[in-house]
């Protein structure tokens, strides 16, 4: 165990409260970036399956010093006063967490990880303030393109018995009162809504002029059939360049519930960050 | 509340203590067992909103994340049954070195609720116990588990490569509870008409609805001597066999209100 870990409380109201995990005497420390992870939905600061925790240490241990935090009203966190919308308080939080970083350990740059919501709330933070130097976006914004659709449902089309097990899944299940487990999973807490294609790729285009690095991972439960080369061809019009790594993992679910796959997310993002932001 | 880390460095517990306003303070503590893996997530709001409301009512309340969950030291590999029930000796001890107070209650959550009882021997001075949601047969538990496995499996229509379950086995780790064979062994030998018999405090059950115990097994425990134990079923969310719930969050208010009520009798 090459960290050590410290609670953080922080904010204006002081009622964010997370855990910062700091490189261990035999980590080579690296102080050019900090690691922000944020919630999944309700979940609160460790993560679907301990997902934030792991991570968090994993990085410490690489030499970054990370801070999972709950975000106003989530976990152990309680709700700020002021009656600011949800998207806007997210923001200020995350704000928050980088002041509290700054002001504690001396770093100036950041990464933030989301996963789904977390997701979302990385790219408006991201978009919104300068200091954030890189992000994670697991399951985060997609924009199928007819050839995603095209490789998705072609060979159900294609294939008879494929095409009635379909329709009697999604139709005949639901009108007869017996709804498919996927349908109901959708009601749980990871729900969000996706923002319009032009404002994001603006969004896009404003990050890759700062030099942020982008990293989009998407889990098969989410995107089946996903081609890694179609996220650039959705956004043709912005140069990502080096900026820009997109990862599909087919056989993970959208928590990576299972435990080889958490295992090779772990890594996976161990990599990025010490390639993106080397010592 | 003070979130804090207790116990020893090597094995360090994340704590949360919520103490009572000073005019309220009745000097007596409130020991909160978690559940674990999905059901510790799904939870996590609900027992922090316990822990609040029975502070507002003048009990000294920790709530902790037994080694290897949550913010507490240690992977998840290293979850061990027997670790756990020390870890709520040890916490019961920090609360009352942080409260200064000498009586405490334990209120135990599924998985939770075992701990407690298994830890409560050999803690002194408990007023009461509350067990929300117990596994009646830890053998139903485990039975459950392994429904769950194979539905995981059977939804993973995703993955080119599939997933088969192996027949009769649980996987390393399912939905954040680790499975070692200890832990197995742990959940498949639990019975929580074993741990009454044996056990010398009051007891109070709440089940969320019956569809957590077998028609049986409550009218058994319904059958036990009040002043051995209670046991009231209370309508409210849990739903902990559902695998349509699994990363769904509960709010039981009306069972923390039950709770808050329990605890005083």
């Amino acid at each position: 165990m090459n960290y050590l870990e410290k609670i953080a409380i922080f904010g204006n109201q002081k009622n964010l409260i997370g855990v910062v995990s700091l490189p261990g005497d035999a980590a080579r420390p690296n102080s050019s970036i900090a690691v922000i992870l944020l919630n999944a939905g309700l979940v609160h600061r460790v993560g679907p399956n301990r997902m934030n925790v792991d991570l968090s240490r994993d990085f410490a241990e690489k030499g970054f010093v990370s801070l999972r935090f709950d975000l106003s009203g989530i976990g152990d966190s309680t709700s700020s006063a002021g009656g600011v919308a949800e998207n806007e308080r997210n923001v200020t939080d995350i704000s928050e967490a980088m002041t509290y970083l700054s002001a504690t350990y001396g770093i100036n740059q950041f990464v933030l990880i989301g996963l789904c919501t977390g997701a979302d709330n990385a790219h408006r933070a991201a978009v919104k303030d300068p200091r954030v130097a890189g992000a994670v976006f697991l399951d985060g914004y997609r924009f199928p393109t007819w050839n995603y659709y095209l490789r998705r449902y072609g060979p159900v089309f294609l294939n008879p018995v494929r095409l009635l097990s379909s329709v009697y899944r999604r139709f005949v299940l639901r009108f007869s009162g017996t709804e498919g487990e996927e349908t109901k999973q959708e009601d749980s807490v990871f729900g969000w809504k996706l923002p319009p294609k032009e404002v994001v790729a603006g969004e896009l285009q404003l990050l890759v002029d700062r030099s942020v690095h982008l990293f989009y991972i998407f889990s098969g439960e989410v995107l089946e059939c996903f081609n890694t080369d179609e996220f650039r061809k959705t956004f043709k019009s912005i140069h990502f360049g080096k900026y820009l790594q997109v990862k599909h993992f087919p056989d993970s679910s959208h928590t990576y519930s299972f435990p080889e796959d958490m295992r090779r997310l772990r890594t996976s993002l161990s990599d990025w960050l010490q390639k993106s932001f080397p010592t | 509340m003070h979130c804090y880390f207790f116990g020893s460095t090597a094995n360090q517990l994340f704590g949360a203590y919520h103490p009572p306003p000073i005019a309220k303070d009745k000097m007596i503590g409130v020991l909160i067992c978690n559940p674990a893996g999905h059901e510790y997530l799904r939870s996590h709001w609900a027992l922090r909103q316990l822990a609040v409301r029975l502070s507002g009512d003048g009990y000294h309340v920790l709530r902790f994340d037994y080694y290897g969950t949550g913010d507490s030291a240690g992977s998840t590999a290293k979850s061990d049954p027997e670790q756990w029930v020390a870890d709520i000796q040890t916490a019961a001890e920090e609360l009352r070195n942080i409260a200064g107070v000498q009586r405490i209650n334990l209120i135990g959550l599924r998985l939770g609720a075992s701990l407690a009882l298994e830890a409560s021997g050999n803690i002194n001075n408990i007023k009461k116990i509350i067990l929300w949601d117990p596994l009646v047969a830890g053998s139903d538990f485990s039975l459950q588990l392994r429904e769950f496995y194979e539905k995981m499996c059977d939804h993973v229509d995703y993955s080119p490569s599939g997933r088969e379950p192996e027949q009769g086995k649980l996987p390393e780790q399912l939905l954040g509870l680790f499975l070692s064979k200890k832990m197995i062994a742990f959940i498949e030998k639990d019975s929580i008409l074993d741990h009454i018999a044996a056990c010398s405090r009051r007891l109070s059950i709440v089940f969320s609805s019956l569809d957590t115990v077998s028609e049986e097994d409550f009218k058994t425990i319904e059958k036990l001597p009040d002043e051995k134990c209670i046991c009231q079923v209370i309508e409210d969310q849990g739903d902990w066999h559902s695998f349509n719930d699994i990363a769904n969050i509960i709010y039981p208010n009306t069972i923390i209100q039950h709770i808050r009520k329990d605890i005083l009798l």
